[in-house]
Order: structure tokens, then sequence, then C-alpha cells
């Protein structure tokens, strides 16, 4: 696809353009925004708040690096925005560590389907959640985490540590439900 | 430290991740893009329209100060008086209170400055006020015999006669009037001040010209709801609002008396009458009072203090405005035009030099040296200088002086081009101090190209002219479909830059030097446009030529240059008028 001739019919204000654009990337940016969020209904939210910062901003890309980076990005601090400003977020992203969970160095195979292993990650608590996706999928380091959500790159670490820990702790579980032909619960 | 693996497994993983989003998502998206759309071009209109509004409420207010004034009036009646030059109103007339007798009495003796009388009208009465208004027999008798002067102003003081003839002429209309009516106080010498038991006043603020309009207190009596306007001439009655529009009064500006319908009229004593033209407006009280006009008074009346006929008559007012002559100020336009354009030389043409080219060191010391000897043609072609296009554009302010003539001063960059066929290009020479110099020190002098003679390219001249020209307009017909203008004036013009090549007939090249050309230039142009009727905006557009006056060249050898230039001249006002 010929990203550079789309943006600029986007820019236009070609509709089937843009509509094109939308089709190409909104899977993708689905699955990137149910990461982040509860229910599929506020990864639908997300995604739409998310695609109409791209066509507002539109303009902007430079088309130095990819159009889907660019968009992915975009959908990841609407994401985090969402969280922030969503109620039902907010009190999981305050990382007070009420409840710490113990932090483990387990390195598990993960034979987990990908949707069952984002189910996994969307059952973890916001906060872990969030640092979870941008350290581990996206890639942000603890100092841009800490930038991202207002708090400290140590905070973050510690965040990460413990969110990997029950995460691996819950694909174990799952793993070992396997083996043994039973049914898996969810934590 | 965690073993990236993990991280990187669920990297891949979650990057397959995709969902089918519901319909609503598009929808929802859309449907912002639209409204974004939407208020981007709001936005983007508001960016130009903004200061377009401004200009234009600037200007709008700049052209309603310079408007003439409107008045505002209630009475029934109204009086010009003696002097004015009033034409028969073109459609109106039938419903105007201008009578087709006194209108008669007006066009009989325009230079003698015929009174023309606008009938009374009760102001009790609204039946009467459009008998009145429709002027059946207090006019027409007013237009026999004695009763003419009798029903019309004069402009001296002293014409208290007229009173009781006019008080009959007006009450044939509909009663006889009242005895008592007529009485004149006996210190305000005021022939046609009407008299007692007066139920109504109109208070008439006289104002100088130049003041503006006098509040209106209206009489709710005077002219009916449905009496047509009034135009007579330049003048015109609207009944809807009560107004009196004045288009122009060429006399000067009214200064309007009082008249009461009660028993006193007064009017200061002190001044002069300044101006020929007044109109009064009164209502009447007890129903058939006529309406008069006292020039005296009126002239008398001018300070700007209401005169208040009687203590009864504090009910109804009317408030005449000042008339005053139309001034237009200056009008703003934007101007351009495209023709072709040539240099008028006289001894360079066709020119067959067999013995121009010479050592270009020996020059004079005035002129450039040639570092770089070029090689002497054998046989030499004098191109001569052939019309180029042309172009310019600018704006100009434009100032009525009259109704037809007008001034206009502008800001216009021209561009004049000719063309000229040369020779090779031999080498670039430098002006005389630059080759004193060694090579590597002259870098940076400016060098120029000259060219052989012949007919091996063609070169175009180019001229950028900054030109300031003012002109006078003279609108030729009257016509408001296709006005014709002419133009003409004088301009001054600096050449800014050129790229021309000018023929040195002693060294036989041509060379380009812009210290060659003279760069102030005087020109006169004109131009004959034709109005075009475009919907909000004037357009006038026509033929025009400039000549120049001051030769562009003017050496020994070339003679003088002058620049000529002819071509379509459009001018663009904004806005209509």
């Amino acid at each position: 696809m010929d990203y550079h001739q789309l943006v600029k019919d986007c820019l236009r204000g070609e509709t089937a353009a843009q509509k094109q654009l939308y089709e190409h990337f909104a899977g993708s940016m689905l699955g990137v925004c149910y990461r982040y969020t509860k229910s599929m209904v506020d990864a639908e939210d997300v995604l739409q708040e998310g695609f109409i910062m791209v066509f507002k901003n539109l303009h902007q890309f430079s088309f130095s690096g990819e159009l889907g980076g660019w968009v992915r990005r975009i959908m990841v601090n609407t994401a985090i925005n969402y969280l922030k400003k969503n109620s039902r977020y907010q009190t999981e992203l305050l990382f007070t560590e009420t409840v710490l969970h113990p932090v483990s160095d387990d390195d598990p195979e993960i034979a987990l389907s990908t949707k069952e292993l984002a189910e996994m990650i969307r059952q973890l608590p916001p906060g872990y959640q969030a640092i979870f996706n941008l350290h581990a999928v996206e890639g942000y380091t603890h100092v841009e985490i800490g930038k991202i959500l207002g708090i400290k790159e140590g905070t973050s670490r510690s965040q990460y540590a413990r969110a990997r820990a029950l995460l691996i702790s819950w694909i174990n579980k799952y793993s070992a439900a396997n083996k043994n032909e039973t049914n898996y619960a969810r934590p | 430290m965690h073993d990236p693996k993990f991280e990187k497994e669920v990297q891949q993983k979650m990057t397959e991740l995709e969902f089918s989003p519901s319909e609503s998502v598009w929808a929802n998206v859309e449907k912002e893009i639209n409204q974004l759309h939407t208020r981007r071009s709001f936005s983007f209109f508001w960016r130009l329209a903004l200061p377009a509004l401004l200009l234009l409420a600037g200007g709008g207010y700049y052209f309603l100060r310079s408007k003439p004034a409107t008045g505002t009036i209630a009475p029934s009646a109204m009086a010009r008086v003696p002097g004015t030059s009033v034409t028969p109103p073109p459609s109106a007339a039938p419903a105007s209170a201008l009578t087709p007798a006194s209108a008669a009495s007006a066009s009989a003796a325009p230079s003698s400055a015929t009174p023309v009388s606008i009938t009374p009208s009760s102001a009790t009465s609204e039946s009467a006020t459009s008998e009145s208004a429709t002027s059946e027999s207090a006019t027409s008798q007013s237009a026999t015999s004695e009763s003419a002067p009798a029903s019309v102003a004069r402009a001296s003081a002293t014409t208290a006669p007229a009173t009781p003839a006019s008080t009959k002429a007006a009450s044939s209309n509909s009663s006889k009037p009242d005895a008592g009516a007529n009485t004149f106080p006996a210190h305000s010498q005021d022939p046609f001040a009407t008299a007692s038991n007066a139920h109504r006043t109109n208070r008439i603020k006289t104002q100088s010209p130049g003041q503006s309009a006098t509040r209106v207190q209206s009489n709710a009596a005077a002219i009916r709801s449905d009496d047509p306007a009034i135009a007579s001439g330049d003048l015109a009655i609207t009944s809807d609002n009560r107004t009196i529009t004045s288009g122009s009064i060429k006399s000067g500006s009214v200064t309007s008396g009082s008249v009461t319908s009660g028993s006193v009229t007064t009017g200061s004593t002190t001044g002069e009458p300044t101006t020929k033209d007044h109109m009064v407006a009164s209502t009447t009280g007890a129903g058939k009072q006529p309406f008069r006009f006292n020039p005296a008074l009126a002239s008398l009346n001018s300070s700007t203090t209401p005169i208040h006929a009687s203590k009864l008559a504090t009910k109804n007012t009317a408030t005449i405005k000042t008339l005053q002559s139309p001034r237009r100020g200056w009008e703003a336009a934007f101007a351009g035009g495209i023709g072709v354009s040539s240099l008028h030389q006289s001894q360079i043409s066709n020119v067959a030099l067999n013995n121009a080219v010479a050592s270009f060191n020996s020059r004079d010391s005035a002129s450039n040296t040639v570092t770089y000897a070029a090689a002497r043609p054998s046989k030499q072609y004098v191109s001569t200088v052939k019309p180029g296009i042309s172009f310019w554009a600018g704006v100009l302010a434009n100032k009525p002086l009259s109704d037809r003539w007008s001034l206009s001063l502008g800001l216009n960059l021209y561009y004049y081009s000719t063309r000229v066929r040369i020779g090779e290009q031999v080498n670039y020479y430098t002006p005389s101090t630059g080759t004193l110099l060694a090579s590597s020190a002259v870098a940076p002098i400016q060098s120029y190209p000259y060219y052989n003679t012949g007919n091996e390219q063609a070169y175009t001249n180019r001229y950028y002219f900054l030109e300031l020209p003012v002109a006078a307009e003279w609108k030729i017909n009257r016509s408001h479909l296709l006005p014709l203008f002419w133009d003409g004036g004088v301009s001054v013009s600096y050449l800014m830059g050129s790229s021309a090549v000018y023929y040195n007939t002693k060294s036989g090249v041509y060379f380009k030097d812009g210290g060659v050309a003279n760069h102030t230039q005087v020109n006169i142009s004109t131009a004959l446009m034709v109005g075009l009727p475009v919907r909000g905006l004037r357009v006038q557009v026509g033929p025009q030529v400039q000549y120049g006056l001051t030769p562009l060249l003017n050496t020994e050898l070339s003679g003088p240059q002058h620049i000529f230039y002819g071509g379509l001249r459009l001018v663009v006002y904004p806005g209509k008028k």
C-alpha cells in the first residue's frame, strides 16, 4: 500500500481514503486498545478516539517513519489517557502498591494462543496492565513509562516486575492445568 | 535481570492480536472527521473573513460618514422655499404632496425661485392628511393667481401678506381656516405662523450644515402609514418611518424653523439666512390648520434650540434633520492592466555600423571599461527594438470631486519589456575601477555581460517601475448601465530594476548596465473605460495608453528613447456605490 498517497488523499478530505486507512489499521489497533482496557466496549471507545486523533493530526505525519507505528503510538497514548480519565481505572493507576505481588524470575514457555495471552494480560490490575503493555509489548523504557504515567522510574520498574511475575504465575498455572487436562480457571 | 525472551514472545504474540471493530466505530469517526472539517473550514473562513469584515466595517463607517444625511419628519405637510430647484418626482408624483400645480410652478420658473408648496394636511385627521397629500384643491388654488405666492413660503421675512392666502388655499381643502389662526406674534414678525388652539407642535431643531441628525419625536398622525414616498427631485418622504431622505439639495443644507399649529411660532431674530433651502414640517392643530413654510423663520432660526409655540404644544413634536449636500470620501480600488510596451527610438533603428567597434578601453572615463575586448564583427546587424508584453498592478484612491469628476492617486508596479535580436555573449566587463585590480581582487565586483550585434538570439529587455500616478476621471455619460469614463493624468515612476541590454553605437555591442537608463520617469497616461455591471463590485475596463515624457535613454549616439505602453486597464472598486 502506498501510504504516502493514502495520507495525501486523506489530507485532501477524501472519505474513501480515510476509510481505507481506517480499515487497514483498525483490526490491529483494536488489538492494542483491547490490551489496555477491560472490555471490548472500552477498547472500541479508545479506538474511536484514537482514529479521530489520527485524522486530526495526520498533517503532522512526516513520512520519516512507518505510518503503522505512528498510528500505534497514537493509539497507545489515547489508551493511557483513557485510563487516566476513566474512573474505573484511575484508582488502579495510583500505584500505591497496597497489594504487593511477589517477583518471579521464571521464564516460562508461553504455550498460549494470542487471545489467551491477551486475556491474561487484561486480567492484570490496570496499573500492572498498563506498565506491562508499555514495557513488554510496546518496548518503552521505564524512564519513558514514568513520564507517560507520571510515576517514578523505580515504581514503573517494580510494578512491571510484579506484573510480570503475576502473569507468569498465571501462565504456569494455565499450562499445568492444560497438562492435567483440567479446565483453566481464571484467577 | 529478566530474560528478554519472555518479553519477545509476548511482543510477538501481541502483534498478531487483531479484532474486527463494530461498524459504529467508523461511523462515529467519520462523523467526527466531517465535523472537524467543517470546523476547520469555518475557522479558515473566519481567519480570512475577520480582517475583511474589519476592513469593510471601517470602510462602511467611512462611507456612511461621508454619505448625505437623512432626515426624519413627522409632519403632515412641508414646503420648500424659493430658490430650490425642484424637479418633478419621477415615480411618486401622484402620491406626492407636491402638487402638480406647485410642480408646474416650480418648473415654470425654476431659476426665479418659484415657490413650491407641499400641501398641508391635518395632524388630527388621517383622511385629511391623505387628502392634503394629494392636494386636490389647496394647491390647485395656490397655483392660481394670487394664491400661488400665498401658499408658498418666501425667503423674505416680510412676506406676511401671504399668510391669509396661504391659509385660504390650505383650508379650501377641508374647511375654513380659523380666523385667529393667522395671527402672528408681534415679536416674531412671522408672516406664516399659524395661530390659536394648537394641540400639536412640530418642534424642529435647526442644524447647521455638518451637524449630525437631530433626534426625532414623530407626530403620530402626521403621515399616514400607507402614504407612498414623497419624492420631489432630490427630496423624498418615506412615510413608513417618517423620514425625509435627501439625496442632495444643491443650494446647501436646510435649516428649519419651527412652525406651530398653536398660537405662536417664534424664531431667533439673530442671524442671517445662510441657506436657500428650508424645509419645515408641520402638523396643524384642531384639524384644519394649514401648514406653511416660513423661510424667514427658518433662516432666522439658526440656533439649535427648539422654540415652543405655546405651552400647550408639547405633546407632539417633530424634528427635521438637516439635509446636507452630499459628500463622498476617498474610495480605494484595485487597478491593473496588461498590454504591450515598446521603446520609441529615433536614431538607432536599422543603423548599419561599419566602423562602430573600437577599442573598448579607449572609451571615456565616464563610461564603463571593457576588460576583455570582443572580437570585432565583420558585419554588424543592429536589431530594432520590438514591443514586448507588459503588465502592471496597483492600488488607487479615488476622490469624487463632483458628479462627474474625480481625482485619483495610486501606487503601481509596472513591468515593461521589449525584445531585441542580439549576437553571442562575448564576455563580462566590470566597472572601470575593478579593472585596475588583480583578478583575484575583483572577484566580488559585479560583472555584466555584453553581446555582439547580430541576429543569433532573441533577448527580452525587462524594466520594473514603481509608479505614482495622479489622474482625473471624467464620467462621460450618466448611464447607470454602461457608464463611460475618461481618465487622464500624469505619473512619476522610478526604475527599480532592469535586465535590459543597451546598444552602444560607439563600441558596437549590447551591454547591461543599470546606470545607463534614466531611473526617474515622468509619464502621461490616458484611458477610456466602461463601467461593467458586476454584482457587488464596480468594475471599469478599457484601453489605456501611456507615454514616457522623460527618455529612458538619452545618449548622444542613441538619441532619446521613450517608453510607450498600450493595453487594457482594469479598475475594481470593492462594493457598490
